[in-house]
């Protein structure tokens, strides 16, 4: 037997809209379980238990914690051996290790950064030192640089200890700068560069394109300032000089960095320092340069107080010199057939020159070219000439074996004359010659050649000189004289000056008229 | 390495600036590298140090054998200035000979001209 349970239902409740509300369908097995289960609450109560349990425990520990943290916070009786971290949970060691990372990376980027900046400042500082110390160093090839103590910078050093410190030069010392791209500058003025001037007084006046050009510049600059200080020296000795000996000159006037002196004979000279630019550069500048050059720096052979006369002296004989070579162009202009040369002596206070003659050939071989020298040391004047020819020496040799030399001693005034008489001999000296390479017998005086005819009448050819005739200095005259002894009838027919092809000429005449 | 004998001596320490400035730029290189986000390149990373480590001792030695030479250069042992004031003496000397030769060739030249 079984019985069906009733489909009717206890009803809970009923809501105001109608709505019936049932109990649940509890199994009777089901209400047992959930009967006993209500009743059961030991375990519930036994973990709340055990939570309160363990807080306090808690609090205990932390308790002793702090006591012992306290304690040795004040180091009485302990102190702290190690500390570990308590392990950290993975999240935690996964987010450390993430920020660490990342803080890695931007301290790499910043410290990459930093690099490439410093290699492209240094780079750039690099290159400026190059072009600062390319200069400086294409400099220290002529110039002593010196490094000043404690700072960075350089100087040119231009002193000289061969040089007398009296007039210690500023000048000597050159800083070395920089201008504004950091390229080598020195700053020069060109007006306390002095150059030596030396004059006759009348009696009766950067910036810089290239680097390159830069070095130049500064090179030149230099130059300047290290001859001035050499052009200061010698204006001091000379100062010097003038004012201890008084041989051939004498001081007549003295200013600032200027002398005049008198020679004598209304010659007066100066010698300044001016500011370079002002000056051209004569020869007499250079040689006073030249002359102290070797005193100062140590050929030392002559003493220093004649230097200064032997320069006033060289001046002298130069100004003498140019007298004399008016002179001597004057007689090599008038007589065509004479040449000038000038012979070089190498010495300041001696001079030279040759004149030539060339005579036209003969049939018979025969010396051909006859010279005059003129030496002149200071202002005396010698005259050597090829005079007759020897007797024995004729056709061989050098002219000094054939023929005597004549020597004279003469002034500036006498020199035309002179000279003048001895082409002349030469040219009666060459006449005779031929003469007597045709056999024909004459007769040489120094100035005239003549033969003798059948009534012992003699014929000649005579040499006149005169520097002053503007025709031609040496002219020639037919003398036919009627005896030797009396000389009483002289005729005398002038020829004028001569070439010497007609010189020639007119010998064979005179000869072809004799024989 | 440059050879001695074809630089000067400014110019080997020149290269060795060029070599540091080089240096600083492969350490820059591989920091960029390290920090890239998506790791460095290996390959990169090795070639940059190699190069570094040559250049370090390219600049070693050229500098050791710049710091030997330099104990032996005296600058100016023997000064030069008097044979130098010398030589400006020459050349105004020139100078002046040469002027005077062209006025020489100046007389020739109007003589020529008036011939």
């Amino acid at each position: 037997l079984s019985l069906d349970k009733l489909p009717i239902k206890r009803l809970d409740s009923i809501e105001e809209n109608g709505n019936e509300r049932f109990p649940l369908d509890v199994d009777y097995d089901e209400k047992r379980v959930s009967l006993i289960r209500r009743i059961d609450f030991a375990w519930a109560i036994w973990q709340w238990q055990g939570m309160v349990e363990n807080l306090q425990l808690a609090h205990q520990e932390l308790s002793v914690i702090i006591d012992f943290i306290n304690t040795v916070e004040t180091n009485d009786a302990v102190t702290v051996a190690s500390m570990t971290r308590p392990k950290s949970l993975p999240n935690e060691a996964l987010s450390d290790l993430a920020v660490s990372a990342a803080t890695k990376l931007q301290c790499y980027r910043q410290v990459g950064k930093y690099f490439k900046q410093s290699a492209k400042a240094f780079e750039q500082q690099v290159a400026r030192e190059a072009r600062f110390y390319g200069a400086l160093i294409r400099l220290q090839q002529n110039w002593k640089v010196k490094r000043q103590r404690g700072n960075e910078g350089f100087t040119f050093d231009l002193f000289d200890n061969s040089y007398d410190q009296g007039r210690s030069s500023s000048m000597s010392t050159v800083r070395v700068n920089h201008d504004a791209a950091g390229m080598l500058a020195i700053n020069v003025s060109p007006e306390l560069c002095h150059s030596l001037q030396f004059g006759f007084v009348s009696e009766t006046g950067i910036e810089s394109s290239s680097d390159e050009e830069c070095v130049k510049k500064t090179h030149s600059l230099l130059r300047d300032v290290h001859q001035a200080i050499f052009n200061e020296q010698v204006f001091d000795l000379v100062n010097r000089e003038a004012f201890n000996t008084s041989t051939g000159f004498t001081l007549t006037g003295i200013r600032e960095n200027y002398l005049q002196l008198s020679l004598g004979q209304g010659t007066s000279v100066y010698l300044s320092l001016v500011s370079t630019g002002q000056s051209n550069s004569t020869c007499y500048e250079i040689y006073i340069q030249q002359i102290y050059h070797e005193h100062i720096f140590g050929r030392g052979s002559e003493k220093g107080s004649y230097l200064l006369s032997h320069f006033f002296m060289s001046l002298a004989h130069r100004i003498f010199s140019t007298k004399i070579l008016a002179e001597l162009e004057n007689v090599v202009f008038k007589v065509p057939y004479l040449q000038l040369i000038s012979n070089p002596t190498w010495h300041s206070r001696g001079s030279s020159w040759t004149l030539f003659m060339e005579v036209p050939p003969s049939i018979l071989r025969g010396k051909r070219q006859f010279w005059t020298k003129v030496v002149v040391i200071d202002d005396c004047i010698s005259v050597k000439a090829e005079g007759s020819p020897n007797v024995s020496g004729l056709f061989k040799g050098k002219s000094e074996d054939t023929h005597s030399i004549n020597k004279y001693d003469c002034n500036l005034a006498d020199l035309p004359v002179i000279i003048l008489q001895q082409v002349a001999s030469q040219i009666i000296n060459w006449l005779y010659h031929e003469a007597l390479m045709v056999g024909i017998k004459a007769n040489r005086d120094f100035l005239c050649l003549s033969f003798e005819l059948e009534q012992g009448e003699t014929l000649g050819l005579v040499a006149n000189v005169d520097p002053k005739d503007s025709d031609g200095c040496i002219s020639w005259s037919l003398v036919m004289e009627d005896s030797e002894v009396q000389k009483l009838h002289t005729n005398r027919k002038f020829l004028g000056p001569l070439s010497l092809e007609l010189l020639y000429a007119t010998l064979i005449d005179l000869i072809a008229f004799v024989s | 390495m440059d050879s001695q004998g074809q630089t000067t001596s400014l110019q080997r320490l020149e290269n060795v600036e060029k070599r540091i400035v080089k240096v600083l730029e492969l350490a820059g290189g591989v920091m960029d590298e390290l920090a890239s986000p998506v790791g460095p390149r290996k390959d990169l990373v090795q070639n940059h140090c190699l190069e570094f480590m040559q250049l370090i001792k390219d600049i070693q030695v050229a500098l050791r054998d710049e710091i030997k030479s330099a104990c032996e250069y005296r600058p100016f042992e023997k000064c030069d200035y008097g044979p130098r004031i010398a030589n400006e003496i020459c050349f105004k000397k020139v100078e002046y000979v040469m002027s005077q030769l062209e006025a020489m060739k100046q007389t020739i030249d109007e003589h020529n001209a008036a011939a």
